[in-house]
């Protein structure tokens, strides 16, 4: 994991993103003078190929664990995350995803109904080629992200490949024999078995790949083990989850063409903050979309994607309302032109949506929503600048539980504004994004402004590495269904990135990030304390060591948070979560030339209390053990 | 051909390769089978008694020191009615070295990590509805070797495992058995590297 290399990364802004994807030693022109989006790196967390070999991912939602993102979790298998440090949950802005998903350039819903399915994306982790987790607001896929992106990059295989992993992990502190005596205790997890198959086909202007893949684990920590035997009774306290997507790609003028298709089914339990709503579920999805980009002639490219997505949930047991049963589609399109003109790069997009839920009662909650963007890149010499700007409209039937549809109608308009100057090694950026809803409730109009933010960063290079520091500041106004209405939360952030190589085999990066926050309502101040004031992770890794072996490590430190908690009964407290020390090593052996990877990762060496909730599952110290075929 | 003394995580065999440089990686393989007993009491022990198992286990040279995979199997029968039979299978991954002492005899050790399986014949007394389960363990090992001919050693050895359940067991093992040593074959060592 790693911040980008170079100075100005690719256009990362959603519709109008360059046709990055080209069959090797091949150039469009278009692509290849356009000037790139300013963007910040230290905004950017970059995981790619090696990164999730490195670590011995196997599933998607861990590539999130390695950004600098807060993270929620009760089980531990569903992970919830914030990029900004706003909370992840209960506070979050109404009728709108806090952070987007794009696979391919195609946004993929991954919230309905409460679950937030990161493994159900049409993706496997062996189709991954490359993420970038982007923290700061950016519009992505023809949308508002004024919380952050996860832009996932498929794998483009020259050459007809058959890729499978399987890994299977531990962890300590089962009863063992002593459940039959009065030293017993519960079973903690088993983590797996996690499997996943892909075959890639084709080659040079086509390639083809499909993948399924199985993924379980064994929840009964001691920690929520109460809440799991209300819910599941007899049943086996099993997550499963099984899903299989393909993608086709094909490279014609000058522009790459994709059609990803995928499918999931999760079954296991869904845990809710308040324990009043957890469930026994049963949730299905569906994605197909197309997108592609194209270069015409020399100064125009065109972006598109058009999608349609549905996830179903039905509760099999449990105590979760009427309202987290039912099926969510929804059909986005989007459309995108640059323009090339002088040193300047124009680009306008603009989508449509419409999504609607139905819930099991029959009743059905619908939204359609519009929006447009122009931004306008220009660079010269050692400086380049960003405007952009944008509107959407959004209107609904029926959405009780959400302003936007009770005002029936919405207008969303968002700015932003980038400077980037290079000075030799030195870089300086800095960024300002603001965004407002215009909100018509009753007889009442009124102007929301949800966000606010602005960034200045300095990066250095030295010989041996660079060294980045950033300031930054988001002010956000968040609907709190506690209190019923809005409140006004600042929070200041400063980070700071060391990266060095002081020897051939051997690389080191540490990353800290401070976070201090105010808030108008109780509510919401308490709520932040989710998020730790102090992150830091060290990581080292050794590219090779003798033997074909590679030893990865990292340390990562998390302050104390305050989390809070309702009850059945409605009464809210608030709970602490001691500060995490997480050391993790990674130890992987290649072998038959590269065909085969096999790794033992483990997880919480110093076997401290990890956990990510605090009601939620504690993780002590495990092991995975995992072999990666790559067969060509 | 000159005759070499490979390192063992386990007792291994000297074997003779072509290359006239040290042992190098994967150039030589080694099997291993023991007896084994588990020697110590402590806790679990007062419920459970430990019956005699076997070892298997497979070692190979690397750049530094040798790596080895082991499976070792061992039945507990219950002392109580309330405390099933249960048979586990200690699976291992050893990283260690060795080194001569006098002539033909050798010192190895190593240090393991691994995961015991558990089948418990519990009939009506399941719990949670299983009959299995696993969990993580770490130790060291430390025998002596005494080789017989280039390619047959005897070894005996001590394994110290902590079992880390909730309740973490200790188990001592010894075992005495014999290691027969060969050269990789090509298409393996091809594998391997």
């Amino acid at each position: 994991v790693r911040r980008g290399r170079s100075l100005i990364a690719l256009a990362c802004i959603g519709a109008a993103s360059s046709a990055a994807s080209q069959i090797p030693g091949t150039t469009c022109v278009a692509d290849s003078v356009a000037p790139r989006s300013p963007r910040w790196l230290t905004s950017q967390v970059v995981v790619d190929r090696q990164d999730i070999e490195r670590w011995g991912w196997s599933r998607i939602s861990e590539l999130v664990q390695r950004s600098d993102w807060s993270l929620s979790s009760i089980d531990g298998f569903i992970i919830d995350a914030s990029a900004d440090g706003l909370p992840v949950s209960r506070l979050s802005t109404v009728g709108r995803p806090d952070w987007l998903v794009v696979v391919d350039g195609q946004r993929v819903p991954v919230r309905a109904a409460g679950l937030g399915a990161l493994e159900s994306l049409p993706v496997a982790i062996t189709q991954v080629d490359r993420v970038t987790i982007t923290r700061t607001p950016l519009i992505a896929a023809g949308r508002f992200a004024a919380r952050g992106v996860i832009d996932i990059q498929t794998r483009r295989v020259q050459k007809p490949t058959l890729h499978a992993l399987y890994q299977i992990g531990n962890e300590r502190g089962d009863p063992g024999p002593y459940r039959y005596t009065d030293l017993r205790t519960i079973n903690v997890e088993r983590l797996g078995p996690d499997g996943v198959v892909t075959a890639f086909l084709g080659g040079g202007a086509v390639d083809i790949q499909g993948s399924a893949r199985y993924s379980t684990m064994n929840v009964t920590d001691a920690n929520i083990f109460p809440r799991i035997e209300r819910i599941s009774g007899d049943r086996a306290h099993h997550h499963r989850l099984s899903a299989a997507s393909g993608r086709a790609g094909v490279f014609v003028a000058c522009g790459r063409h994709d059609l990803l298709v995928g499918g999931s089914t999760f079954e296991g339990l869904l845990f809710a903050e308040d324990s009043a709503r957890d469930g026994w579920a049963r949730a299905t999805t569906m994605h197909v979309g197309v997108s592609g980009d194209a270069a015409v002639g020399s100064r125009y490219s065109v972006t598109y994607a058009l999608t349609h997505s549905r996830l179903r949930q039905d509760t099999l047991a449990g105590t979760r309302a009427a309202w987290a049963n039912g099926e969510r589609s929804a059909v986005d399109a989007t459309l995108g032109v640059s323009a090339l003109v002088g040193r300047s790069r124009l680009d306008v997009s603009g989508s449509i949506a419409r999504w609607s839920v139905e819930r099991r009662d029959g009743a059905t909650i619908a939204r359609d929503d519009a929006s447009a963007r122009a931004g306008i890149v220009h660079a010269r010499d050692r400086i380049a600048m960003e405007l952009v700007g944008g509107v959407a409209v959004a209107g609904g039937r029926a959405a009780p539980q959400m302003v936007m549809g009770s005002a029936h109608v919405g207008v969303d308009s968002a700015s932003s504004v980038r400077l980037l100057a290079g000075l030799g090694r030195l870089h300086l950026e800095g960024e300002a994004w603001s965004q407002s809803i215009l909100l018509m409730q009753d007889d009442e109009v009124r102007l929301v402004p949800t966000i606010s933010f602005a960034e200045a960063a300095w990066q250095r290079m030295l010989p041996g590495g660079t060294i980045e520091l950033a300031l930054g500041a988001t002010h956000a106004r968040r609907w709190t269904m506690i209190t019923g209405d809005f409140g006004d939360a600042t929070m200041l952030s400063a980070r700071a990135s060391l990266r060095v190589q002081p020897l051939p085999a051997l690389a080191a990066t540490i990353d800290y990030r401070l976070t201090q926050s105010s808030a108008s309502v109780a509510a919401l101040r308490d709520a932040l304390r989710s998020t730790p004031a102090h992150q830091a992770r060290l990581t080292v890794g050794t590219p090779h060591l003798a033997g074909n072996f590679r030893l990865s490590s990292s340390l990562t430190f998390r302050a104390r948070t305050e989390w809070i908690q309702t009850d059945g009964a409605g009464d809210v407290s608030v709970r602490q979560l001691a500060p995490m020390a997480r050391l993790d090593a990674t130890l992987e052996k290649r072998l038959w030339r590269e065909r085969l990877r096999v790794y033992v990762a483990a997880r919480n060496l110093l076997d401290r209390e990890e956990r990510y909730h605090a009601a939620g599952a504690h993780f002590g110290l495990r092991f995975h053990i995992g072999v990666e075929a790559d067969i060509r | 051909m000159l005759v070499l003394s490979a390192p063992t995580v386990r007792a291994q065999a000297t074997v003779t390769v072509d290359s006239a440089s040290s042992p190098r990686a994967f150039s030589t393989l080694s099997i291993h089978l023991a007896g084994v007993r588990n020697v110590n009491r402590e806790r679990l022990h007062a419920l459970w008694a430990p019956r005699d198992g076997f070892e298997l286990g497979v070692s190979t040279p690397l750049p530094v020191g040798e790596i080895g995979i082991g499976i070792a199997a061992l039945s507990f029968g219950g002392r109580a009615a309330e405390q099933p039979d249960f048979d586990a299978r200690l699976l291992t991954l050893r990283w260690g070295g060795s080194r001569t002492i006098a002539g033909p005899l050798a010192f190895h050790g190593s240090a393991a990590l691994g995961n015991i399986f558990m089948t418990f014949d519990d009939g009506e007394r399941r719990v949670g509805g299983l009959t299995t389960e696993s969990e993580l363990l770490v130790g060291g090992v430390g025998g002596l070797d005494l080789r017989l001919s280039p390619w047959l050693s005897l070894s005996v050895e001590s394994s110290l495992l902590r079992i880390l359940t909730s309740t973490p067991i200790d188990l001592v093992l010894v075992s005495a058995g014999a290691t027969l040593g060969f050269r990789t074959p090509r298409w393996l060592r091809g594998v391997l590297e």
